[in-house]
């Protein structure tokens, strides 16, 4: 689903640089946090000098973490919308939203060692997506369409309505 | 040993020599074949085999030994056989459990033995035999597998060969043409014609065969259906030698509303479809096991598809319904399901046009509606391709509702649902066979049901049976006394003062076929006693013979009936403020008031969707699992083939997910639960492939006081081609009504 049409060439060459310029400013509150460098060997420049990051002690570091990564995140989505040209289906307000509730998905998670797994992940993916390791339909469709699909009337009146309804209105097929 | 040694020499000298003198390609036949006796001297001395156990009967044939004094014993391949006289040596093979090649002989057909595929050798008879035009004697001693015959088979082939194209690659019978299997199989690996092939100008037979006849192998199947079970005279055998022809003897279409069966015999690929050209190959197709609603039949179908389309649709054998053809309208009308087809709900908006809006919404806005009116002006009409677990969903929902105006399409005012034998066929569709005389009272079952026209051809055919009409002119292909137009000219056979009733009443079992087209008529129950009235005198229902038969027109009546969908009030739609229409696109809309909520639920944008107010998309025949009760009371079902298009959903389900928003939820949510429910109604909808047969004699029937009116009965099918929603949506019917209806 082509909500714009694909870059011509020299656009796309254009933005390739600002990308760059971008990715080496605008992001590097991100980069500098402590990555686990394994996991940068393919992704060259930028990550070059980080350390593996010592494990939290405490829970109260790992939140520490999580905070720095949603500000980094948050930072990054302009450039985001940028490379993806995300602005006529998007905005930043919202995908900062859908960052906030990815994370929020893993509130009950009280071990620091899987809060440090999964703050790896969430960078890795991060990186990914500044790297445009990506293309436009799979931010749209992870973080802009959402997992749900296309089709989301969501009701409030849907409590007490049975799963052959649940099930009707999603698909012939149940 | 010998004998590879030997082939192994020849095959190697060959290739040898081809080589050197590739310009005079040498033919080489397997050497043993070249003379029976001398492969027959070498294979001598070998042991003999111990010889494999009896074979199964081909295709399951079975043997029905009238009179058991009758049986003769044949030897096929050593093994003996008991036969009933008269069968032909094939048939006896047939029974022994080897399959005879064969291009001209079909089982239903006449024989003609001009094609010589299927010789055999025969003991004591000095030349390989015909085995199809053979009639097997006692004690003969046949032999499939010998030198002799398959050498023989090995020259027809090459004789049949020598003149057909090399086209197999763009043939479009290419993969199921019995010319290619049986050259496979028994054909010479190589051919020694070289000479100019002849060509013969293809044949226009209209829109749905096409021909290439340069393909023909002179066979003559296609003339015999035409002549024989079609009972059109259109197709015939022109020219001698190598000069002969197919072909339509005048610039003539070929106008049979079963001309596509010549498709399925033609054992090459000289007839095929004409909207199946290059469409597909057929080891590409998933083929479905399923019956057609395109009239009340429900012939046996199998839906041949790729991906989510419908490729074509071809007959399954079922002898007790529709033998092994179907009509055309059942075999082309699968385009129509690819035009005109909803796939979103939709919900007419102030400026009257149709907007698409989600199933939440269009549920919850016809809910609200349906709630506000008064529950004696809700009506619900079933469409005639309706399958019986939606109906049985539509009239729990609106009993539940408390309306009680629900019927289906074609059956009229106050239809007689309680009494079973007064909308069956009786005598089942193959039963018509034992019929002597038919009296066809307003129905033309030419085109209301053209599987049942062919069983009565056939009966016509074989025994020579009478058949008196009364009803407006119309074509038959058989002969035919056309009694009068109306009802003054029943009235008179029920009266005895006809002399048609001498027949009747000298019939040995006599039939009377009664239209479905009669239930419109106000008189009807009036008809209907006139018929019984013939039917007590003509001692038409007897303990052994029920000959009391209503041809119904559509493929939901049957059911319709069993489970009870007879409106209240006769003129309800007049004074409906909502009206369900689940597929009803025949039912008069005219009568409806302005500010009636009309909901239709359906596959196609017909008729009827030009007055909805709601459109619900359902899925159609080839998409679902749906029951369905043919015009015989047999139970058959369909099975889905393709996806559902677009946004649609199965028909029970869009009822019963309607009945939950609306706060009456119907007490299933499976197939399975809705069936049970229908147990309840009517079990007989569950027992499939099942006749269940009427239980009340007519003696049961309430007396009628009714005054007949004279009015001549009038046609209950007006196009053939194009009957219900898909049919009108097809192109290719499109076709037929304007270049075979034409006249
Ligand atoms: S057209 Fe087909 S069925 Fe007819 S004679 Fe030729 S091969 Fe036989
Ligand atoms: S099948 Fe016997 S001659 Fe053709």
């Amino acid at each position: 689903m082509w909500l714009a049409p694909p870059l011509s060439p020299a656009k796309a060459a254009s933005r390739s640089k600002d990308r760059f310029t971008e990715t080496s400013d605008n992001v590097l509150g991100f980069w500098s946090l402590p990555i686990d460098s394994s996991c940068t060997t393919h992704m060259a420049f930028t990550l070059r000098s980080v350390k593996v990051p010592s494990n939290s002690v405490s829970l109260e570091e790992a939140k520490g973490r999580v905070f720095d990564f949603f500000r980094s995140a948050c930072r990054s989505i302009p450039a985001i919308m940028d490379i993806y040209n995300l602005d006529d289906v998007v905005t930043a307000s919202q995908l900062r939203s859908t960052v906030a509730s990815e994370i929020r998905k893993n509130s009950h998670v009280t071990n620091p060692k899987v809060i440090d797994m999964l703050l790896f992940k969430g960078m890795e993916e991060l990186n990914n997506i500044v790297e445009h390791a990506k293309q436009r339909h799979h931010i749209i469709g992870q973080y802009v369409v959402g997992r749900q699909g296309l089709v989301q009337d969501l009701n409030t009146k849907d409590e007490g309505m049975s799963d052959f309804l649940k099930n009707f209105y999603k698909s012939n097929y149940f | 040993m010998g004998l590879g040694l030997l082939a192994s020499r020849t095959l190697k000298s060959s290739r040898i020599l081809s080589s050197q003198f590739s310009r005079f390609r040498p033919i080489v036949t397997k050497p043993e074949l070249q003379s029976p006796d001398a492969s027959a001297a070498a294979a001598a001395p070998q042991p003999e085999p111990t010889p494999p156990a009896p074979k199964k009967p081909v295709a399951g044939a079975r043997v029905h030994f009238t009179n058991p004094d009758d049986a003769i014993e044949v030897f096929v391949d050593g093994f003996p056989v008991k036969i009933p006289k008269g069968m032909t040596v094939l048939q006896a093979c047939e029974i022994a459990g080897v399959d005879i090649p064969r291009f001209c002989y079909h089982s239903r057909l006449s024989i003609a033995g001009n094609c010589r595929m299927c010789l055999v050798e025969v003991e004591k008879s000095p030349k390989p035999v015909a085995s199809c035009a053979m009639p097997a004697l006692p004690g003969m001693k046949i032999k499939t597998d010998t030198p002799l015959a398959k050498k023989a088979r090995e020259g027809v082939m090459e004789f049949l060969l020598m003149n057909h194209p090399l086209d197999c690659p763009i043939c479009d019978q290419g993969g199921e043409c019995d010319l290619q299997d049986q050259s496979m199989a028994f054909g010479s690996d190589r051919g020694r014609f070289t000479e100019v092939k002849r060509s013969v100008v293809d044949k226009n037979l209209g829109p749905l065969v096409k021909t290439v006849m340069t393909r023909c192998i002179q066979c003559t199947r296609c003339v015999r259906f035409a002549t024989e079970v079609a009972g059109v005279q259109d197709l015939g055998m022109l020219g001698r030698g190598s000069g002969e022809e197919i072909g339509t003897y005048v610039e003539k279409l070929m106008t049979s509303e079963l001309s596509g069966n010549v498709i399925d015999i033609c054992p090459v690929g000289a007839l095929t479809s004409k909207p199946f050209a290059f469409k597909a190959r057929n080891w590409e197709l998933k083929g479905t096991e399923t019956i057609d609603v395109t009239d009340a039949v429900g012939s046996n179908i199998r839906i041949d598809s790729r991906g989510p389309e419908v490729m074509r649709i071809i007959p399954r054998l079922n002898e007790d319904i529709n033998e092994e053809w179907i009509s055309d309208k059942t075999r082309f009308c699968y385009d129509g399901l690819k035009r005109q087809r909803l796939n979103d709900p939709m919900i007419r908006g102030a400026d009257g046009r149709f907007k698409a809006v989600s199933w939440r919404d269009a549920l919850a806005v016809v809910a609200e509606v349906a709630l506000q009116v008064k529950p004696e002006e809700i009506v619900g009409v079933a469409g005639q391709l309706s399958d019986a677990e939606s109906m049985m969903a539509l009239k729990d929902l609106l009993n539940n509702m408390g309306s009680n105006n629900v019927w289906s399409e074609g059956t009229g005012t106050s239809p007689n649902a309680d009494l079973r034998y007064r909308y069956l066929m009786n005598s089942s569709i193959a039963g018509l066979e034992k019929a002597d005389v038919f009296l066809l009272v307003g129905t033309q079952p030419r085109v209301e049901a053209a599987m049942v026209n062919a069983r009565i051809r056939k009966t016509v055919r074989a025994t020579n049976a009478k058949v008196g009409y009364i009803g407006p002119p119309t074509e038959f292909n058989y002969d035919c006394q056309h009694l009068g137009t109306g009802p003054q000219t029943l009235l008179e056979i029920a009266e005895g003062r006809h002399s048609f009733c001498s027949v009747i009443l000298y019939a040995k079992n006599p039939a009377i076929i009664v239209g479905a087209g009669l239930f419109e008529r106000k008189d009807k129950d009036a008809i209907f006693s006139a018929v019984e009235a013939i039917a007590k005198y003509g001692k038409v229902i007897r303990p052994d013979w029920n000959g009391l038969n209503v041809l119904l027109l559509n493929a939901a009546q049957a059911a319709a009936l069993d489970l009870g969908l007879v409106p209240e009030s006769n003129d309800s739609i007049a004074s409906a403020k909502f009206l369900y229409l689940m597929g009803a696109d025949d039912v008069n809309l005219d009568k409806v008031p302005a500010d009636a909520f009309v909901v239709y639920q359906g596959h196609h944008g017909d008729r009827s969707v030009y007055r909805a107010n709601v459109i619900l998309p359902s899925a159609a025949y080839t998409e679902k699992e749906g029951t369905y009760e043919n015009t015989e009371g047999c139970t058959q079902q369909t099975l889905p083939a393709v996806p559902t298009v677009g946004d649609a959903r199965d028909d029970w389900k869009i009822i019963r997910a309607l009945s939950e928003v609306a706060g009456i939820r119907l007490p299933y949510d499976t197939l399975r639960g809705i069936r049970s429910r229908m147990r309840t109604v009517a079990p007989n909808l569950l027992r499939m492939d099942e006749i269940e047969p009427a239980t009340f004699g007519p003696s049961l029937s309430p007396d009628i006081t009714q005054e007949i009116s004279l009015t001549p009965f009038r046609p209950a099918v007006e196009n053939f081609y194009m009957t219900d929603s898909i049919t009108r949506a097809s192109k290719i019917m499109a076709q037929c009504s304007a270049m075979l209806l034409k006249e």
